[in-house]
């Protein structure tokens, strides 16, 4: 089978047959061996028989609660058992979109009590991971948690520890850890396509007030909680934590140390929580790794350029670079010539010199055709390793490292300082 | 309206051929001479083919928009020549 049929599936049954197909690519070696968490998807596809169902319940069931559990009721072998939220408008909308079949509960602690459940996939804030994550591994429940991991170091640090205890099976929210484009481009960085990395540059950006709507005013910081400190790392958690997850997983190694600059410069609406920031992160080898996002101009997207001597890989883009193209043909090297020597200006500093602006290579599709499906294929993971009883090969560690990067960042700029790598004694990731 | 009956003879038709066969070959020739100007590969003789037949097109255009220009400079001295005849008559 090849890449490009893994593209599209809508249906149920269209699902069924994708993970098929996928069950076979990721049976192959060299998958397993760059990318080890694709290892549950090797199952064929589950029956309808109730042993072949996974019970779940949907903890924050708002914006990325509701997609997640959208995509798991879409999931083959997968049953919404219970959703939860505190907030009513999100609640009664669960109820009705999981067809009224699934029990439903303002507190997640009382859903934690279902023995029948095997498992929760978390979508609320980032400032109540932690504790529901530790509470649902101690509930003896697998879990899966959007990212970013936790709000402070010690969070993040606690979450593994419960993790390890309970040996129960832990999912993270980075889909492209489920991404061919991005499983391609480390094939390629690792075969040296690119040369050794130098420096990857990573973005994000938006031109939006990153606002939801509010039925009144007291529920500005229940609803906003992205843009108070209180409840979030803003930017950093919730964009670059993706961006980062992808930085250590290509470079194989974590952050040394960050700094950084932040500030509120456009978006001055009473936020607490950056609507620009800029972080350089240190990296073994003398690898730079900047990360900057703004929410006011989206002129440049997002996007993760990773960089070597020999190319550069847009990830995002899905695309890869050479340093060195392969000439055009003669002929049209010729007319270009023509055309230059007939039609250019010689620029004021002489002829011999010329801006160094951006090299006009259109590049080479990572995988052509893919359209994403990234969501749909890591919740199918997580289901079947549920199904197998196995944990999740890497995904603990690509969760913390991503996390705590992502929270060196914040600390770095609202410090004003260097951050270092915390180190956890005795902590095993 | 004035009907305009355009005959078009079988030399007229030749003539058309061999110029764009002359044309032909000289894109033929440019990009003989660019794989050897830039080294490129042999191969480029037949992999350059639709580069060839574009500059050929582009090659009877501008030699067709030449050859028109020259025949109503033609008529146009033609007429003036008969008026001068027709008045020094």
């Amino acid at each position: 089978m090849s890449e490009d049929n893994l593209s599209g599936s809508k249906t149920a049954e269209n699902r069924r047959n994708f993970l098929k197909k996928l069950a076979v690519f990721a049976g192959s070696s060299g998958v397993l061996a760059s990318m080890p968490w694709w290892s549950p998807l090797r199952a064929d596809p589950p029956g309808s028989s109730a042993m072949d169902r996974v019970r779940l319940g949907v903890i924050g069931v708002g914006s990325r609660g509701r997609k997640l559990m959208l995509h798991l009721m879409q999931t083959p072998g997968v049953e919404i058992a219970a959703v939860c939220d505190d907030y009513e408008p999100h609640y009664k909308r669960a109820i009705e979109e999981s067809g009224g079949k699934a029990k439903a509960f303002y507190d997640y602690r009382e859903l934690l009590e279902m023995k029948d459940l095997d498992g929760v996939v978390i979508g609320a804030p980032l400032f109540e991971h932690a504790r529901m994550c530790i509470d649902s591994l101690k509930a003896g429940k697998h879990v899966f948690c959007e990212k970013s991991l936790a709000y402070n170091f010690e969070e993040c640090a606690g979450i593994v520890r419960a993790y390890r205890e309970s040996g129960k099976i832990f999912q993270i929210g980075y889909q492209r850890l489920y991404s061919l484009p991005f499983l391609k481009a480390k094939e390629y960085i690792d075969s040296g396509a690119i040369g050794k990395i130098t420096q990857i540059r990573t973005c994000w950006h938006r031109n939006n007030d990153w606002r939801r709507p509010i039925p009144g005013p007291e529920w500005e910081r229940k609803i906003n909680w992205r843009l108070y400190r209180e409840y979030s790392c803003g930017l950093m958690t919730e964009l670059a934590s993706h961006h980062l997850q992808v930085v250590n997983w290509v470079l194989d190694a974590h952050p040394i140390s960050a700094v950084g600059y932040g500030s509120v410069n456009h978006w001055k609406d009473g936020r607490e929580l950056y609507d620009s920031v800029n972080v350089v992160y240190k990296y073994p080898d003398g690898v730079n790794v900047i990360f900057d996002s703004l929410i006011s101009n989206r002129r440049y997207g997002m996007e993760i350029q990773i960089m070597g001597p020999e190319g550069t890989i847009e990830a995002e883009k899905g695309k890869i670079y050479s340093e060195h193209p392969p000439a055009p043909p003669a002929i049209v090297r010729l007319i270009n010539e023509l055309e230059r020597d007939i039609l250019d200006s010689v620029p004021i500093g002489g002829p011999s010199w010329a801006p160094d602006l951006e090299t006009d290579s259109k590049g080479k599709w990572l995988v052509p055709g893919w359209s994403g499906e990234e969501t749909a294929i890591q919740l199918s993971a997580f289901a079947a390793a549920i199904r197998e009883g196995k944990p999740i090969p890497n995904m603990m560690k690509h969760a913390y490292e991503g996390g705590v990067a992502a929270l060196m960042g914040q600390f770095a700029m609202e410090q004003g300082r260097e951050i270092k790598w915390p180190q956890v004694e005795g902590l095993q990731i | 309206m004035k009907d305009v009956n355009i005959v078009l003879k079988g030399s007229n038709i030749k003539l058309e051929i061999t110029v764009f066969l002359g044309c032909l070959l000289f894109a033929f020739l440019v990009n003989i001479y660019a794989i050897l100007k830039f080294g490129s590969p042999w191969y480029e003789v037949v992999t350059s083919l639709h580069y060839v037949l574009g500059l050929t097109v582009a090659a009877y255009v501008v030699i067709g928009i030449l050859r028109l220009i020259v025949q109503l400079l033609k008529l146009v001295f033609n007429r003036v020549k008969r008026r001068t005849l027709d008045e020094s008559t």
